[in-house]
């Protein structure tokens, strides 16, 4: 069994009357422990299909399996609980609370469902291993965008999730920060965690060991030699 | 602040375990902290509901209570009055207004002549002066012990003698104590007694025996030409209690008819009461009314602040889902939230309201110029109960619809609308 299987996989939005496909009947299956990059260019459907996957977004047609667990037909007190402990979700852009504090946004997830054991220590031990600790009692106001994106991982592995979906995960960042960022993706998927991230930055590809492109909706192996 | 690392920074344990979890109530709290101006704001609507219903309904109480008990103990049916001060004797009676009307004391045994008359006690009101001659400037009341049916009943403690000259009955509102002595117009006068709380005048008031009213009056000549001190044979007012099986409106008449041309008025004490009690019921009506539309205007507000708010708020809550929030846990916390608004609003307004009518019920009942006496610590329980549970559903009751309506979006779309 695949660690993670979709099959015909579509997404259908109505813009006024017209019908518009975004994802159009995807295949695609992710052995654990793979770090799988999908490349595309804006609007090309990768976003969509990511929030797909992570159960964040209901497809249209077509089924994804998390070891053998079709997501989408799952409740929502069944799939919450899923992505709370089986996922680590690291949204586009700045996809932290600004009420809370550094350490109470790291340490969230815990709280999200039943379980016993050391919140604290575990979020103290992330930030730590993150180079993050000296700025847990900040907020996220404080903080800059590089920052931040280390936070969004951070609270992605908060739960020790079996895999982690990360929206851009280096949009607007500098070169150098967006490569510091890539590197920690590396270090986490060298410990056993399955990572699937969509990017549109080539720069960020030579992290993953399995590069997707995608393009008007349809996913396709390796890098479209179009994408350029 | 460095925590634990596979217990590499021990000293940092204690600091890690300090921390709060991050329950459903904390994290509502931390909301509620962060948006300081507006929580603000919410909970002063909702304590100006929890203030005026209980402060509204613990007033209405005490006005419907000081009523009830000044109909049950009025013991009089007839006041007798020199024309023209039957408001006087209400203001007397009733607020313990200083007032002073005098017609000549002869008329005591004229009304007791009256057909249906059973008992007659003559009142004399003496007003003390605003000057330094007395430890109060209030009303002094007059009376005859061995004819009164209206002062004795209410005497909290057994008087084993007839009201002595020089003796004094104290109102239970007077800050003095049975054995202590007061003074007025330079005379000393001992309390021998003290009446329970009646929500009337002679709560403010000083009684005495008839001769020692008299000789109070002289005294005051010194300061003050007063009328019994020139004539000791003038009274106040006459009470009347009438025999069983006659109608108080005939009596009343008969003795108008009678003495009308000798200066005498009647107040039908019955008449006063229903007077009092319809001017109640617009009070009442008007404060509850009042509250109704803060009930309304509060829930309003709150529907309003909270639907606006969640759509401000769609990309936080869909943080929460993303996380692993269920549609329940989205719902707990906004209900959590507008419960938290509800409650620090309720207990702000109720102690708002109890520091505000209780500790100055004497100048609100002054103020409201009707009988008020606070009702049993029982009915004041029940009124704070049902006035918190009341004003506490404002918050819940507001909120309900958001939270319901949260849970239904598609997480991505809501995440994506704020950005």
């Amino acid at each position: 069994m695949m660690f993670l299987e979709i099959q015909g996989l579509s997404k259908q939005y109505k813009r006024g009357e017209k019908a518009f496909l975004a994802v159009g009947s995807v295949d695609l299956s992710i052995d654990q422990g793979d770090f799988v990059s999908i490349i595309g260019r804006s609007g090309s459907g990768k976003s969509t299909l990511l929030n797909m996957i992570a159960g964040l977004l209901t497809p249209t047609a077509g089924n994804i399996k998390l070891e053998g667990t079709d997501i989408h037909a799952l409740n929502d007190k069944q799939i919450s609980e899923l992505r709370n402990t089986r996922m680590g979700y690291i949204p586009q852009g700045s996809g932290v609370l600004s009420n809370l504090t550094i350490f109470d946004n790291v340490r969230l997830p815990y709280y999200l469902s039943k379980r016993q054991g050391d919140a604290a220590g575990r979020a103290s031990f992330i930030l730590d291993e993150i180079g993050m600790s000296s700025l847990a009692d900040m907020l996220p106001a404080q903080l800059s965008g590089g920052e931040i994106r280390r936070v969004l991982i951070a609270r992605a592995l908060m739960n020790e999730p079996d895999i982690l979906i990360a929206d851009e995960p280096t949009s607007d960042l500098d070169i150098e920060t967006a490569k510091e960022i890539m590197k920690l993706f590396a270090r986490i998927n060298k410990s056993g965690t399955t990572i699937l991230i969509v990017t549109h930055e080539l720069d960020t590809l030579e992290f993953g060991n399995r590069v997707l492109s995608m393009a008007s909706g349809r996913l396709t192996e390796g890098i479209q030699l179009t994408y350029n | 602040m460095l925590c634990i690392s596979g217990g590499r920074i021990k000293n940092h344990r204690k600091a890690c375990m300090d921390r709060k979890p991050l329950s459903t109530v904390n994290i509502a709290l931390i909301n509620l902290k962060r948006k300081p101006l507006r929580t603000g704001g919410l909970i002063l609507l909702v304590s100006l509901f929890a203030f005026t219903l209980f402060g509204g309904t613990v007033l209405s109480k005490s006005l419907e209570n000081g009523l009830s008990n000044l109909s049950k103990r009025m013991g009089a049916d007839i006041l007798a009055v020199p024309y023209g001060y039957e408001a006087d004797v209400q203001s007397a009676l009733l607020r313990g207004e200083p007032s002073t009307f005098y017609f000549e004391a002869a008329i005591t045994e004229k009304i007791a002549g009256v057909e249906g008359v059973q008992n007659v006690s003559p009142q004399l009101y003496i007003a003390t002066l605003n000057a330094g001659c007395c430890s109060y400037p209030i009303q002094l009341i007059g009376f005859e012990p061995e004819t009164d049916f209206i002062i004795q009943p209410w005497m909290s403690n057994f008087l084993d003698h007839p009201l002595a000259d020089g003796e004094i009955v104290i109102g239970n509102s007077l800050n003095a104590q049975v054995g202590q002595k007061l003074i007025f117009f330079n005379q000393t006068f001992l309390i021998v007694a003290r009446l329970d709380k009646t929500g009337m005048g002679f709560d403010t008031s000083v009684f005495m025996n008839l001769s020692t009213a008299k000789q109070m009056a002289r005294e005051s000549e010194r300061m003050k030409a007063h009328p019994v001190a020139e004539n000791a044979d003038l009274i106040s007012s006459v009470m009347v209690e009438i025999k069983d099986g006659y109608d108080v409106k005939e009596v009343a008449n008969a003795i108008l008819q009678a003495y009308a041309g000798e200066g005498v008025h009647v107040v039908v004490a019955k008449n006063m009461i229903s007077d009092i009690s319809g001017s109640l019921r617009g009070l009442t009506t008007y404060i509850f009314t009042l509250a109704g539309v803060l009930w309304v205007l509060a829930v309003g507000v709150l529907i309003i602040v909270f639907a606006i708010t969640l759509n401000g708020r769609k990309r936080e809550f869909s943080i929460y889902r993303v996380l692993g929030a269920p549609r329940s846990k989205l719902a707990k916390l906004i209900l959590c939230e507008s419960s938290l608004i509800s409650l620090f609003g309720t207990v702000g307004g109720i102690i708002a309201a109890t520091l505000v009518v209780f500790p100055f019920s004497t100048y609100i009942s002054s103020l409201l110029e009707y009988p008020y006496l606070q009702p049993s610590y029982g009915t004041l329980l029940a009124v704070a109960v049902v006035s918190s549970l009341v004003s506490f559903a404002v918050g819940p009751l507001a909120s309900a619809y958001s939270a319901i309506k949260i849970g239904r979006c598609e997480i991505y779309t809501a995440m994506r609308e704020n950005e």
